[in-house]
């Protein structure tokens, strides 16, 4: 191929010392993909498993085997498109088989208030912090209200996803996101008003 | 038939908010939205409260999310693990079809049968690994025993992103072919036993080139001699030229193209350039846009 040469500085970058140890290991292109593409996602997919009902331990292990997933398909020479789409999916369905064997409803509730408490406690205004509190109270309370679909869309919608991003994640049609969006934010809605 | 004075529903505005709708429903609802004051405040609502989640959402998991650093490493460890494990599926599979004929499978079939030559053969093997440390290698390294004008086919079977020929032919040159990162040439080299100062001698090249749909993957990198042979770099290259050509005129097909400069390059060369040596290279690649001509240089001695 042309223009491939091994130019200088890549000659002064050869490790002089004979094999890497495993500070130096380096990765393949798509090893670098697959790992840009786990930071981009990471915290995103951890905070909708958590609303689904998962512990953060059993969410970030669904994240790494949803990744390593991630890694094979590209290797395999799958379809690119809409990868972000195709990890939620894929963390969803495993989320779900989970969440199924564990019924783990009871200890998201749990997890929900100690959550709260804790960050009432940090706040140095507590006035404005317990109405915070009390909001994002009524919120979390509309949202695990929610059936399952709906609280997917939203968390995924508010984790920055876009339409055709979810209705990949949800094997569902763009109009079937945008209404599941609007019956999730008019009840949202009606929440923060009350 | 449309209704102007009809409000807008909520999935809509929220279709439209985030650029989903086609240009003629778009126009229309931004038409509406600026006569209705009703609908343009719903909108808002509508986001305002996504928003508002969005907030709760971060600030609420903000505490409880473990550290971005240990799932990184420890996703990484993972990762590495999984695709040592692949690659060694993958080599240990074309081992097995018995289609590859490399030095060290040659070498290892002498072994079994006890000629003489087992001696010399290992004593290359054993200052072969310690030169290269007593930690565990799957694939000794052939440094001393092969001279790379075409890849160790256990190491570089060849691999290919899914392009179409119009993708292909489509792009400019300098999109189709990416630089390979100086980690991944790092890594092609120590897989091929390559030791400084020698990487000079060499180019990284893709064994199935950009230009035909192939991937920047260490199975499709080999370090390819420039100058101590008659089979290197320089040439290969006209011959990647010649079928990206062939392939976007038509006269061969993407996979056969690709098929054909994996399996064995230079057999590849010699069936489209009609010859049996290398034709002169800087002729070829002078004239890189006319092959008659170049089809008729001296050939390399």
């Amino acid at each position: 191929v042309h223009g491939l040469a091994f130019s200088s500085d890549s000659v002064l970058a050869w490790p002089l010392s004979a094999p890497a140890d495993a500070a130096q290991q380096v990765y393949s292109a798509p090893e670098v993909e697959v790992v840009e593409l786990f930071e981009e996602l990471r915290d995103g997919l951890l905070r909708y498993l958590v609303v689904l009902g998962l512990s953060a331990h059993d969410g970030e292990e669904i994240i790494q085997e949803s990744f390593l997933l991630l890694f094979q398909h590209s290797q395999r020479g799958k379809p690119r498109q809409n990868l972000r789409g195709w990890v939620f999916r894929v963390a969803r369905n495993l989320a779900l088989k989970q969440r199924f064997a564990n019924q783990r409803q009871l200890r998201l509730v749990e997890f929900d208030e100690a959550l709260l408490t804790q960050h009432a406690c940090r706040n140095p205004n507590p006035e404005e912090q317990l109405q915070n509190s009390l909001r994002q109270k009524r919120l979390l309370a509309v949202v695990r209200a929610l059936p399952e679909q709906d609280q997917s869309c939203l968390v995924m919608r508010a984790e920055g996803l876009r339409y055709r991003e979810i209705a990949e994640a949800m094997g569902i049609s763009l109009g079937s996101v945008a209404a599941s969006l609007a019956r999730s934010l008019a009840k949202l809605g009606r929440a923060d008003g009350g | 038939m449309r209704n102007d004075d009809l409000h807008v529903a909520d999935e809509q505005l929220l279709l439209y908010a985030s650029g989903e709708l086609s240009a003629s429903s778009t126009a229309h609802i931004r038409a509406h939205l600026e006569r209705c004051s009703q609908c343009s405040d719903r909108l808002e609502e509508l986001e305002r409260t996504l928003a508002e989640f969005a907030g709760a959402q971060v600030e609420i998991h903000a505490e409880k999310l473990p550290p971005m650093a240990g799932a990184r490493a420890q996703f990484q460890a993972r990762l590495t693990e999984l695709a040592s494990q692949d690659r060694e599926r993958d080599h240990h599979e074309v081992s097995a079809s018995g289609s590859v004929h490399s030095a060290w499978v040659a070498l290892v079939g002498h072994r079994q049968t006890a000629v003489l030559a087992l001696v010399a053969v290992a004593a290359c093997l054993l200052l072969a690994v310690r030169l290269h440390g007593p930690g565990e290698q799957i694939h000794p390294p052939v440094a001393s025993l092969a001279h790379w004008d075409e890849p160790d086919q256990r190491l570089t079977p060849g691999a290919t992103l899914p392009l179409t020929r119009s993708q292909v032919c489509g792009a400019a040159e300098a999109q189709l072919i990416p630089a390979v990162p100086v980690s991944l040439k790092r890594k092609v080299f120590e897989e091929y036993g390559v030791t400084p100062p020698r990487p000079d001698a060499y180019e990284v090249d893709y064994l199935i080139t950009p230009e035909l749909g192939g991937a920047t993957d260490i199975r499709n990198l080999w370090p390819e001699p420039y100058q101590d042979t008659v089979w290197n770099a320089h040439v290969k290259d006209q011959l990647e030229d010649r079928l990206h050509r062939m392939v976007c005129h038509g006269d061969v097909d993407l996979a056969t193209a690709q098929h054909d400069i994996s399996a064995d390059w230079i057999a590849a060369y010699r069936k489209y350039f009609h010859t049996e040596s290398p034709l002169s290279v800087t002729s070829s690649t002078d004239s890189s846009d006319d092959f008659s001509e170049s089809r008729q240089s001296p050939p390399v001695t």
